[in-house]
């Protein structure tokens, strides 16, 4: 039974892990609409909304916990943290938001265009530049999770292959 | 089930946050118009096809197709950019917190050794 209980851990994390480093990179490619082209950038961050409600569905415990326990005893970084992804979600939505104000090309394409000012643009821009700062916060907090981590999964079972096959190549 | 209720809770705070900003935005402007500090929204009529064909031209004369490593280069450069700043900021957090860290470590043992 518990070791039920830690493969499923396991995988939990595995997967949590995967679902973040795909966000960082369609962050990173959406962060440039000018050489990703605007059907790219506008498609892509679209679809990021699946990738941010699977990251919040993956920590939903965490989030109730914490909002349970937010007026009471809580940890200083705890806290922070917790304000800070309330930050990065309302930021989210205005960057989110103000993308599908001014999109040229994703909603058109669903037959919806909007009669906007130059304002919207700003606002996505200065939002943009905002969830940056943000994300690199909420990175930093993670850090030592993120490390041990890829560390983990990543880093550790690649060194065995290598490790390994070094060997039988020793033997041969 | 649970898992569908959850959607609709995030995508409830996320239609409330878009609509906080919209009803923001449209006050606003309004606001403005009224004052005179802006002018209201112009509908401007055209022929059909006499605006695709400025668009056309227009397009023709700025776009130039840079060439694959020249785009290459720029999008590093620029993703470079953004992961730096990210970079800067977990160093700025990390760094003075894993010093301080130590830094308790060694006093604790420390006061052990007394």
């Amino acid at each position: 039974m518990s070791s039920e209980v830690e493969k499923g851990a396991v995988s939990q994390t595995k997967s949590k892990l995967w679902v973040d480093i795909l966000i960082f990179v369609g962050f990173l490619v959406t962060m440039e609409p000018g050489l990703s082209r605007l059907t790219i950038h506008e498609w892509l961050s679209l679809s990021m909304i699946m990738g941010m409600l699977v990251h919040l569905l993956i920590n939903w415990d965490w989030i109730i916990e914490i909002t349970r326990r937010f007026l009471g005893r809580l940890g200083g970084q705890t806290r922070i943290n917790y304000i800070l992804n309330w930050l990065l979600f309302i930021d989210g939505t205005l960057l989110m938001v103000s993308g599908l104000m001014i999109s040229e090309v994703a909603m058109p394409a669903l037959g919806l265009k909007f009669q906007i000012g130059d304002g919207w643009s700003k606002l996505h821009d200065l939002s943009a530049n905002t969830v940056l700062i943000l994300l690199g916060l909420h990175t930093a907090l993670h850090w030592n999770w993120i490390v041990s981590t890829v560390m983990r999964y990543i880093i550790n079972p690649i060194s065995r292959v290598i490790f390994r096959s070094k060997q039988t190549d020793g033997v041969l | 089930m649970k898992i569908v209720s959850r959607v609709l809770i995030v995508l409830l705070a996320f239609g409330l946050v878009a609509g906080i900003l919209i009803a923001f935005d449209s006050a606003a402007s309004a606001l403005a118009v009224s004052a005179g500090l802006i002018d209201g929204p112009r509908v401007e009529q055209s022929e059909p096809g006499q605006n695709q064909e400025q668009e056309d031209t227009s397009e023709n004369e700025t776009r130039s197709t840079p060439s694959i490593t020249y785009m290459i280069k720029r999008w590093v450069l620029s993703t470079g950019k953004n992961v730096f700043v990210m970079a800067v900021l977990v160093v700025a957090i990390v760094f003075p917190k894993s010093l301080a860290k130590r830094n308790r470590k060694m006093s604790h043992q420390k006061n052990l050794g007394k």
